[in-house]
């Protein structure tokens, strides 16, 4: 028998399930943020090479917060690249080409839950996302990280590269500021 | 302060909800890209694994074996007709004829083809006695 390629096949096989746990929920957070579905799922195709990549070999515990914190890096730099092409793009005499027509099959869900709940949700999720994205940036992540992901102060301090009580202040803001602007949620 | 914090603690819980009920509800082209991104990142790694080295081919890594074939295919390709336009060097150079080449009057000789002044010395050996030939000398140079 072939135990290190025995090994190999059972790390797979965890990091497969450790993905399969976190890309939803990343795919939301990086969406959050970057406001294009398209560029969130580069986000977390990229941030998944990297932690197989390079982390692999790691504790599984230490995953989630190391694949956030690569994640948000990938954020981080795709908004600086935006940044820079939206600015080139204002000066040129042509816009961006508008194909980016849904396709209504692939868009479509699966209907598991009651239409009336569903579509009352979907009223809550706009509205959240509304005032999610006039969050500041970091307010924003801090506060998906602990609310979707589940990241506890420690893990969301090391995700973000900031100190705990930078994350707990941000959070708090955060919940407030949604609060303030979201009144009672349903 | 207690009333207050419960408030948020209760709001927090249902902007959970409204999250999770995003996550759930992704569209089939979402959550088939990401099920392809997984895929590709795992096979990036199992791939690395299969490799003897533990680690992808890499371009540079073939740099310097590039670099070294074609410095030589270059200079075989110059050096070619150089020598091509390069006379032959005789094969067999006896001693002889390393004699020859090194006795600068020999060699005049030889190249001059000067066969009459070997006649004319031949000659007057013959026509004039050893004797007087002798004696003729010193009274030239003393007269």
């Amino acid at each position: 028998m072939d135990l290190p390629n025995s090994n190999a096949q059972i790390l797979e096989r965890t990091l497969g399930l450790f993905l399969a746990s976190v890309e939803l929920r990343a795919f939301r957070i990086a969406r959050a943020a970057l406001r294009d579905e398209d560029d969130a799922l580069d986000a977390v195709q990229d941030a998944m090479l990297h932690l197989v990549r390079a982390y692999a070999h790691r504790p599984p515990e230490q995953w989630k917060p190391l694949f956030y914190r690569i994640l948000e890096n990938r954020i981080r730099d795709m908004q600086r690249r935006r940044s820079v092409r939206n600015r080139v793009m204002s000066w040129l005499p042509f816009a961006a080409d508008g194909d980016d027509t849904a396709d209504p099959i692939a868009e479509a869900v699966s209907p598991q839950m009651p239409p009336e709940r569903r579509l009352e949700l979907d009223e809550s999720l706009a509205a959240l996302e509304r005032a999610l994205a006039a969050l500041p940036r970091r307010q924003q992540q801090v506060f998906l990280l602990r609310t979707l992901e589940g990241l506890d102060v420690a893990q969301t301090a090391h995700a973000m590269g900031c100190s705990q009580g930078s994350v707990k202040t941000h959070y708090f803001r955060a919940l407030r500021a949604l609060r303030a602007q979201l009144g009672d949620l349903e | 302060m207690t009333a207050r914090n419960d408030d948020l603690a209760g709001f927090e819980r249902r902007v959970r909800a409204v999250l999770e009920h995003d996550a759930a509800g992704a569209s089939g082209r979402v959550r088939s890209r990401l099920t392809q991104a997984r895929h590709v990142a795992l096979a990036g790694a199992r791939a690395r694994r299969e490799m003897p080295s533990g680690r992808l081919p890499r371009p540079r890594a073939w740099l310097p074996a590039t670099v070294t074939a074609a410095a030589a295919l270059a200079a075989v390709w110059l050096l070619r007709p150089y020598r091509a336009a390069q006379p032959r060097a005789p094969r067999i150079v006896t001693a002889q004829n390393v004699q020859l080449l090194t006795d600068r009057d020999g060699l005049a000789l030889v190249e001059g083809g000067d066969g009459e002044f070997y006649e004319w010395a031949v000659a007057q050996a013959r026509s004039t006695p050893v004797s007087a030939a002798g004696e003729a000398g010193p009274g030239k140079h003393g007269g």
